[in-house]
């Protein structure tokens, strides 16, 4: 026999003693390593001792102790052992519990007494399979270890903590879909705190791409808006413009609500560039819904922006969300809807606070057991 | 009765493929079997008389793996028949086939002793 290019480490389970040292015999002059044990417990005992330690267990069927089917049971049931690939030896006449071995995800079968090439074979097969599957695993760790900084970094993206004006309360409340997220929320002083900005947007498509637009809009909006005295529509036509025309091959686009609140007065100016239609509360009644002035921002270089004005009273909240909330599916697939966020904001809050908090726990109670579907994003200005 | 029905050839040199052609570890599988087959079939004629037919069971699959890795095919076959009256649970009338059986180990042990 030649060397293997691939050696394993293979644990062979066995009560028969003749077969073990047959089997251990013959793996070895195929270039494996191998250790053998008596019974299934003892099998399980040195398996969970080091669940890394072997890449493919040969387990026999009629044992004392615990046979091959309840070892391979217990087997499946441990997270860590799972995913070890088992093959079954048995002989011919035994075929009926090495078709439920096979059903219960045992990997393959060698009848015995057994022929060298089929137990190269049958080991080669389950040894790469193996090796497929622990690179993969390894690709997915790194993968998910940098998203999860994707995350972090893109959480730094949000605003800590939200601006403390007096006579206002800033509430928001924000749960990505994914671990990076195309929602972003803002809430900013600029005109040196004559006004200050309101921002919700919410990028197209999900995952990684929608995190980095999401960035840069987030980032193109604020340092313009911040650093300048620009009315409300250059603002946001500088980040359309920029986006569409040195993006244009992305084809990303956001739509975004922008609001400037003279906190003196209560006077907000907005766009809202294709975004759902925030809410004014008053009285626990829907006043106005502050509907589109234009297209989404990114789509189209020179196209402009209505600005139009409106007043918070005191005791007024303005709720903005995306659309993670209106259109979440519940278990049956059933959307939250206009109306169910409608009839929830319809309800007296002391605080802007509270009403995310209740509008949050009924989309919590109504998407149980349904895959997070969108980003969650929710922002409220109550005045005081 | 000749030899080769007794001990198959073909798979007495799998056996000895398998392990790398390596003769003298088979000679100590030979020792091995030859040492621990009366063990079992005196577990089976034990589990007989009390009438245990998981451990008849147990003792008739132990020989019949055994024999077969060593080419003993027919006493394989005759253990494979009392391994199923084991998992039948019917130990009636075993008795003439267990004879039969500590019969062929007798050839077997002759056939083998001159591997």
């Amino acid at each position: 026999m030649t060397a293997n290019s691939h050696p394993g480490n293979i644990l062979v389970v066995d009560d028969e003693q003749l077969n073990r040292m047959i089997l251990t015999r013959a793996l070895e002059a195929q270039g494996h390593r191998v250790s053998s044990v008596e019974n299934g417990l003892r099998a399980l005992d040195i398996l969970r001792e080091d669940p890394a330690a072997f890449d493919v267990v040969l387990l026999d069927m009629l044992m004392p102790e615990l046979d091959g089917m309840q070892t391979l049971a217990e087997l499946k049931r441990d997270a860590r052992l799972k995913h070890l690939p088992v093959i079954i030896v048995s002989a011919l006449d035994e075929m009926d519990s090495v078709v439920r071995c096979i059903e219960m995800g045992a990997e393959d079968y060698l009848p015995k007494p057994f022929k060298p090439v089929l137990l190269r074979a049958r080991l080669d097969a389950s040894l790469e399979k193996k090796r497929l599957r622990d690179q993969e695993q390894k690709y997915l760790r790194g993968l998910e270890r940098e998203l999860e900084i994707g995350r972090e970094i893109q959480r730094s993206f949000l605003p800590a903590d939200l601006p403390r004006v007096a006579g206002w309360e800033l509430a928001a409340k924000f749960q990505p879909a994914r671990q990076v997220a195309g929602d972003f929320y803002d809430a900013f002083e600029m005109q040196n705190g004559a006004r200050l900005a309101v921002v919700i947007g919410d990028v197209a498509d999900k995952g990684v791409g929608a995190a980095l637009f999401m960035a840069l809009f987030r980032s193109l909006l604020r340092a313009f808006a911040e650093h300048s005295a620009a009315p409300l529509s250059e603002v946001v036509s500088f980040a359309n413009d920029y986006i569409a025309r040195t993006h244009d091959r992305a084809n990303m686009f956001a739509t975004i609500f922008f609001a400037a609140l003279d906190p003196h007065t209560g006077d907000l100016e907005y766009i809202n560039a294709g975004h759902n239609p925030p809410l004014i509360v008053r009285d626990a009644r829907v006043r106005a819904q502050l509907t589109r002035t234009g297209a989404a921002v990114g789509m189209f270089q020179g196209v402009t922006f209505r600005v139009e004005t409106t007043r918070l009273e005191r005791g007024d909240i303005l709720l903005a969300y995306t659309d993670g909330v209106t259109d979440a599916p519940n278990a049956r697939g059933k959307d939250f809807s206009d109306e169910r966020l409608l009839a929830l904001a319809q309800a007296r809050y002391a605080t802007a606070s509270a009403m995310l908090t209740a509008i949050g726990a009924a989309l919590h109670q109504h998407t149980e057991g349904a895959e997070p579907f969108d980003d969650v994003t929710m922002l409220a200005v109550r005045r005081e | 009765m000749t030899n080769d029905s007794i001990l198959d050839p073909a798979a007495l040199q799998n056996l000895l493929t398998s392990i790398g052609g390596d003769r003298a570890f088979l000679r100590e599988l030979i020792d091995t079997y030859l040492a621990d087959s009366p063990a079992q079939f005196a577990a089976l004629r034990a589990a007989r008389t009390q009438d245990d037919a998981e451990a008849f069971r147990r003792a008739a699959h132990s020989l019949k793996s055994n024999s077969a890795n060593m080419g003993a095919l027919e006493l394989a076959r005759q253990c494979q028949e009392l391994e199923a009256r084991g998992k039948a649970g019917i130990l009636e009338n075993a008795e003439p086939k267990i004879i039969a059986a500590e019969l062929e180990f007798e050839k077997v042990r002759r056939a083998l002793k001159t591997e």
